[in-house]
Parts: structure tokens; sequence; C-alpha cells
């Protein structure tokens, strides 16, 4: 319940132009110029945005974005409480399920299940009747009733899920760093491996990974039962038999030279994935999670069940850092610029970009705090909530700005790419060509000339005579229809007209002249085909370069890395264009963005 | 192969990140090299697929209606004809005795020039059909090549800026080296080499 009201009064907040500012002096929500008073912060010019919700398996636990491949789309991972495994190739538009959820284990007691279950979900339906209002016990409001029982029974069925298998696992996906083809699931009946990028899954071991990192060529796994590593890509698993006693691994993070791993017993290092040892300042205490600082060799965030720490030292000593009272820290996330962090709390994602100094909540269009899970894509954070996968995008009153260049429109570049020359279909609209064809004579033109000579000799009668005749004729002749047989005079015969059609291919096939009006309906009909694709591939890159023009907004804050690889996708946006539109993509975003007459 | 190695080395020079303060500073670094609009024109005059092709055939599966069908022909006629009258005496023989009674030299010689138009192919020929078919075969042999030129060549200008700005270990660096060799000669395949050659003739400006 408390959860509800912080999610409902950030949502407030952040919706409210007038709140006041923080003590940080930022106010969230604010307009994006706002930025200019907090720094190059996410919260001052981004928002998050809805990406799919599974609140019919239940809500999402884990959530995983693979490895980046050239300018392709990454793939998105969800699990969720029910151990389904949802699959995504545009950004979280779309989900497909790639596996289904756990089947019941055997011996089950479902009569023991259902009660625990329901005497969960009556506890939290019970906390929101109870509640009073103002110390005054009042009705609740419906649509929070509505909301709270839709998530009791979420919790009823993630506890039935958890009892059935004998574990209280939180179902978890991982991807490879650097492979995106090879992904992990850990949930309650064990682990499974993807090799084909979580298309398809294979059972691999029966401890649930919780976290995984690369060392060398060894995959260390946190589990519930410990630490494991694997030799073979994940097929196989091997229990590290070690101090670590097969505590329950939180998470598991390489920093420095040391790998950690968090568990309720305490913090654990190794400088192999083999042998571990507790680290002496943290012996005992309930470890979270441990994250290392890209910017600070051998510095490393920790998150304990009190307090955010840190070592600058490798593990050697360790100071409190949270100058801010953010309550329950659960994960903190790095992202490129040095001092720029998110930290995932109970009140929902908070911001720094001065190494925790001072925080600003990151919660702009975000109603639901209760975060799970958080990944990475393209240097942004992605979540995993109660209600569903949010990723951080420009607001539209931010896409408006007038940072954006004005681009070319859609339609204009769709109908240039569709009518290049090859393309027109209008050049075999058959019936008006038949029509003309038709009354389109074929025209003979003949010129003759004729020379007559001779001498006749008549003996008898001792005479003779010569002649010399010369004459010549033009005729012109236009015939329409068949005018093989009939009109042309010189190919009288049927049969020989019958030699004058010529065979010709188009494509894969063979057509006599007889037949080219079939011909030209094969190959006006292949024309229309790709038209259709030269239309969706273009929208798709219009919109791609339409999504870089407005991230042009907030494309200053990043890194200097960063702002290269935006503007060569730009470039590269730009160039897919010109290549469909023959240049005018270019042509006209030179023309719109001239500078006017009047501009000095 | 001495441009193309004098490119590579270009390329994986290394640099101090720090010393570019722009985009443009860092994007600066590849003046030297042929930018996507000349990669495209080299692809198409590679293939052939440039547009101007397809104007071209389509220009002449019309104009060529305009051309009449000639036929010339000669005809030449040489008759040469002589007529006997046989007369009631006989040779010693007993054969009947002739004489010429008429003859005649005839000559005669016909010239004929014959041209023809099938006009309706101006508006619709087999001709035709067979090449606004191969002009959309070309259109979009010319679109496949020029988005996997394109994909190549920004893929190839990321993997340069990594290795201008990265801080990979030797391992990774040998990794980005062999990349960008593989998709150097990808687009030399498609260019039919003018893109090394293009590397080095502006490098050794």
């Amino acid at each position: 319940m408390l959860a509800l009201l912080l999610a409902l009064t950030l949502a407030a907040r952040a919706d409210d132009p007038d709140a006041p500012p923080d003590e940080d002096g930022a106010a969230p929500g604010a307009a994006p110029d706002a930025r200019d008073q907090v720094g190059a912060t996410l919260a001052a010019t981004m928002a998050w945005e809805h990406r799919g919700t599974f609140r019919q398996r239940g809500p999402v636990t884990g959530l995983a974005v693979a490895a980046a491949r050239g300018s392709a789309v990454p793939t998105w991972l969800a699990i969720d409480t029910g151990g389904w495994i949802w699959r995504s190739e545009d950004r979280g538009s779309t989900w497909m399920v790639a596996m289904r959820g756990e089947e019941a284990a055997e011996g089950a007691d479902e009569e023991r299940l259902l009660m625990n279950a329901e005497a969960l979900r009556d506890d939290e339906l019970r906390s929101v009747e109870e509640a009073p209002v103002d110390g005054v016990q009042a009705a609740p409001d419906p649509s929070v009733v509505q909301d709270v029982v839709s998530r009791a029974n979420d919790d009823a069925a993630a506890v039935i899920v958890a009892d059935r298998n004998g574990a209280e696992a939180t179902p978890r996906v991982w991807f490879h760093p650097t492979d995106p083809e090879l992904a992990l699931v850990g949930r309650a009946d064990g682990t499974w491996r993807s090799l084909d990028g979580g298309f398809s899954w294979e059972w691999v071991d029966s401890a649930a990974i919780t976290d995984v990192e690369v060392v060398g060529d060894l995959l260390v796994a946190g589990t519930q039962d410990g630490v494991r590593w694997s030799t073979d890509e994940g097929r196989t698993w091997i229990d590290v038999d070690d101090s670590t006693g097969g505590a329950p691994v939180r998470d598991l993070e390489v920093a420095g030279r040391w790998i950690y791993a968090a568990t309720s017993r305490g913090l654990y290092r190794s400088a192999d994935g083999l042998r571990w040892a507790i680290v002496p300042a943290l012996a005992g205490l309930s470890v979270v999670d441990v994250t290392a600082d890209p910017s600070w060799q051998g510095g490393a965030w920790v998150i304990t069940a009190t307090s955010l720490i840190r070592t600058d030292d490798d593990g050697a000593t360790f100071y409190d850092t949270e100058r801010a009272s953010l309550k329950d820290v659960r994960e903190v996330i790095p992202l490129r610029g040095a001092g720029h962090l998110i930290a995932i709390t109970g009140d929902g994602p908070w911001e720094t970009i001065d190494g925790g100094l001072r925080w600003v909540p990151l919660a702009r269009l975000l109603t639901e705090p209760d975060v799970r899970d958080v990944a990475l894509d393209a240097g942004l954070p992605v979540i995993a909530t109660r209600s569903g996968i949010y990723a951080l995008a420009v607001p539209v009153e931010l896409a408006e700005r007038p940072r954006a260049l004005p681009l070319p429109q859609l339609y204009t570049m769709v109908d240039i790419a569709q009518n290049r020359r090859g393309l027109d279909s209008d050049m075999l609209s058959l019936s008006r060509r038949r029509l003309l064809a038709a009354a389109t004579p074929r025209v003979d033109l003949d010129w003759q000339w004729d020379r007559r000579r001779g001498r006749d000799a008549d003996h008898a009668a001792l005479a003779n005579s010569a002649y010399d005749d010369t004459a010549w004729s033009f005729l012109a002749r236009a015939c329409w229809g068949n005018c093989a047989a009939s009109a042309s005079g010189y190919v009288s015969d049927p049969a020989d007209a019958a030699f004058d059609d010529t065979l010709f291919v188009v494509g894969e096939e063979v057509y006599d002249d007889g037949n080219a009006i079939a011909a030209a309906a094969n190959v006006a009909q292949g024309i229309r085909d790709y038209r259709r694709n030269a239309a969706a591939v273009v929208t798709e890159a219009w919109m791609r370069r339409q999504r870089l023009n407005q991230e042009q907004a907030v494309v200053d804050l990043l890194p200097l890395r960063d702002r290269v690889m935006h503007a060569l996708d730009v470039a590269e946006a730009d160039a897919r264009l010109d290549a469909w539109t023959e240049g005018a993509f270019t042509r006209d975003l030179a023309r719109l963005n001239a500078p006017s007459p009047e501009t000095p | 192969m001495i441009p193309f190695l004098v490119a590579l080395t270009l390329a994986a020079e290394p640099v101090h990140a720090g010393e570019f303060r722009s985009v443009d500073d860092v994007l600066a670094r590849f003046d030297g090299e042929p930018g996507i609009g000349d990669v495209q024109r080299m692809v198409l005059e590679t293939t052939k697929t440039d547009p101007s092709y397809v104007d071209k055939w389509l220009a002449a599966s019309v104009n060529a209606a305009w051309l009449p069908e000639f036929t010339f022909t000669w005809d030449h006629d040489s008759r040469y004809n002589r007529d006997y009258d046989y007369i009631a005496s006989t040779t010693p023989d007993g054969e009947p005795t002739s004489q010429i009674d008429q003859s005649a030299v005839d000559t005669a010689d016909g010239l004929q020039l014959r041209a023809k138009w099938n006009l309706d192919k101006l508006v619709m020929s087999s001709e035709r059909i067979r090449v606004i078919s191969e002009a959309q075969d070309v259109v979009k042999l010319r679109d496949k090549v020029l988005e996997e030129v394109t994909r190549l060549y920004f893929d190839r200008r990321r993997l340069q800026v990594e290795m201008l700005m990265g801080n990979g270990d030797l391992k990774a660096q040998l990794k980005n080296e062999l990349r960008l060799q593989e998709l150097t000669a990808q687009l030399d395949a498609y260019t039919g080499g003018r893109f090394t050659a293009a590397l080095g003739a502006q490098t050794s400006r």
C-alpha cells in the first residue's frame, strides 16, 4: 500500500508543473529547460514510456537486453513470476512467448498452495480496506481497490508457482554481454539455456541462476544454492565447493581484480571465480547488490540491507556514500559518464550525476515505483515493474522542440521511392495501352522503280523495233488489327504469318507475341509487389530517422563517444533514405533547413 | 595493397580519446576517406545499376519503334527469244528445213524500296515489356546492394570510431583490426576495388 501511495505521489509530482523543487533544486517532471538547473540528468529531459505488460501471467521479475550487433535492434527478454519467457525484437512494441511457465512439481499440495495464495491476497485487500484517510476510516477509491485486487491476484499466482516448485526463486534472465545468441534463465525449476537469442530453450541445471558474469572463458553464476561455473557456455554447471557454503547469491559483479558475490551472509570475493573468501569488513551483513564503478579502477558500490556504501580500494575499506536518504536501495546502475548513476529503490528510480551527492527522482510518467529489474539498451535504462516494462524516451513536448530538424514528409519520400524509374506501374497500365495500341496502325511505305528494255526483229519482213520503258510507283498503306495475312500483300499465306510471332522471356516465363498482355500483367504485378516493399522499407527508415531526430534534443547530454555514434546513426539513416529516393531525402532536408534570407 | 595498408594504419593509429572535443573533431579524422555518397556511386558504377541505365533502356525500347523496317529489292530479268519458220524443203537427211522468222532481246530491271513502321509498338511491345521487367530487376538489385553497402560502410566507420576512442586490450585491438580488414574487403568486393583505391588516392594527397 505504501508503495502504491508513493507511486501515486511520484506520478502526481511528475505531472504537476507547479510542484515545488526538491531539496536539490530540481523540479520532478519539470520542463526540458530545467536540465540547466540540475545538470545533464535524464530526469529533466526524458520520461518513461510503457513497453509491454504481462499481467495475465504475473509481473515481470527479470529483464535482459542482448548485446548490440551493428545497427540491429537488440532483442529484449523478459520473464514473469510464472516463469513465462517473453521475447521482443522491436524494443517492447510487440512481445511473443518464447517459453511457457513451469509445470507443477510432482507431489505438490495443491490445496495448501491455494490456501497460502488466498491468505496473501486477503491480507493485501484488507490493508486497503482498513487504511484510514486523514485519520478517518473511509471507503476506498474503487479504482484503487481494483488495482490492489489485481496486484494481490498476481502475488497469489507467484506464490503458487514458487511453492509448487519448493523454492522462492525470483525468475531471472541473462544475456551474454558480447554474444547476443546466448541467454540463460533462472526460475523455480532450474536454469535454462538458449543458443538462438531466446527463441528456443533447453533445461541445463536444477539450480536457478540469479546472476551470471563472464570471467575469461568461464561463466560464473550465482544461484539459490551458491556459486557455480561453466566452461561450455552454460551447458553444464559445476558446483563450487568453497567458503560461500551454498549461500544464496543475490548478485555477482566483476569490479577491479575481484569478482564479488552478494549474499545474505556477507560479501564474498574471488580472483578466478573458483576460490571464494568473505570480505572481512562486511562479514555477516546482508548484501543485496554490488556494482562496479567503470570510471574508477577498484571502485564499487555495495548495497546492504540498510545503506549504500562504496569502496575505492578493491574492497579493502568501505564508506557510506548516501547523503540523500534513499530508501530501500535495491540496485545501482552506472550510465555512461563518470558519476552518472541510477539507483533502483523502493520509491522508484533515482538519478545522480555527481557520484551520489545529489539524487533526483527519475519518475516522469512512471506510475509504478516497484521496480523488479533493470537492463540497459543503448546506454539507457529499461525497467521491469509490477505494471509492465518501461523505457526512457523523449516525451512529445521535447520531440517538438525547435532543435529537431524538420524532416521531409514521409508520404513524399514513399511516393518518390515507389515511382523511381523502373517502378512506375503507369508504364504498364494495360487497359489504356491496349486501346491505344489497337488504335495505332501499322504503316507500310513502298517505292518501286522498273525499267524494261528490248529489241524485236522480224526476219521475214526485214523490220526491227526497240523499246525502253521506265516506270515508278509509290504506295502508302495503313493497317489496323491483324495485318500479317491480308494487308501486307507480301505475306499472304497464314502459315507464313504464324512465323512472324516471336518468343520472348520475361522473368522465368516464356511468352509469344500473342501473349504480350499476359506478360505485361505479370510484370505489373511484380512491380506492384515491390512498390509495397519499397513503401515499407522507406517508412521504417524514415521512422528511425525521426526517432534519431527527436533524440537530438538530449544527445548533447551524452558522452562524446555516444554523440559520435548518434551522428553516425543519423548519417546512416540519411544514406539509406537517399538510396531509396535517389538522393531526394538529402536534397529536401537541405531545402527545408536552409537559412531563410532574413537570417543574418 | 600499399594504399590498403596505409588506410588501415591510419584507422588503427592509437589516439587518446581526450584530444577530441566534439563530434566534428572525431569525424574529421576520416575526412580522407570516401563518403557514403562516393561509395554508393562506386557501387552503382560497378554493378551497372545506375538509374541512367534504366532511363536509356526505357527510352530505347520506345524509340526503336520509330525506326522502320527497310526492305530493298533489285530484280533483273534478261530474255532472248527466236521464232523459227519451218518450210517444205528437207535436208539430205530428210529433216525439215527451218529459217528464223522473228527474234527478240528483252531486259528488265526493277528496284523496290519498302519501309514498314509498326507504330503500335510505340504504345506497347514485347520488347518494352522485357525492358520494364529488366528495369524492375535492376531497381531491386540496386536497392539490395546499396542497403548492404550502406550497412557495411557505417559498421566500418563505427568500428573505426571504437578503435579511435576505445582503450581495449591487445586481443581486442587485433580482433578489431581483423574486422576492419574484413569490412574493407567486403566494400572492395562491392565496388570492384574502387574503395581501397580511393582510400589510397585521398591518403596520398
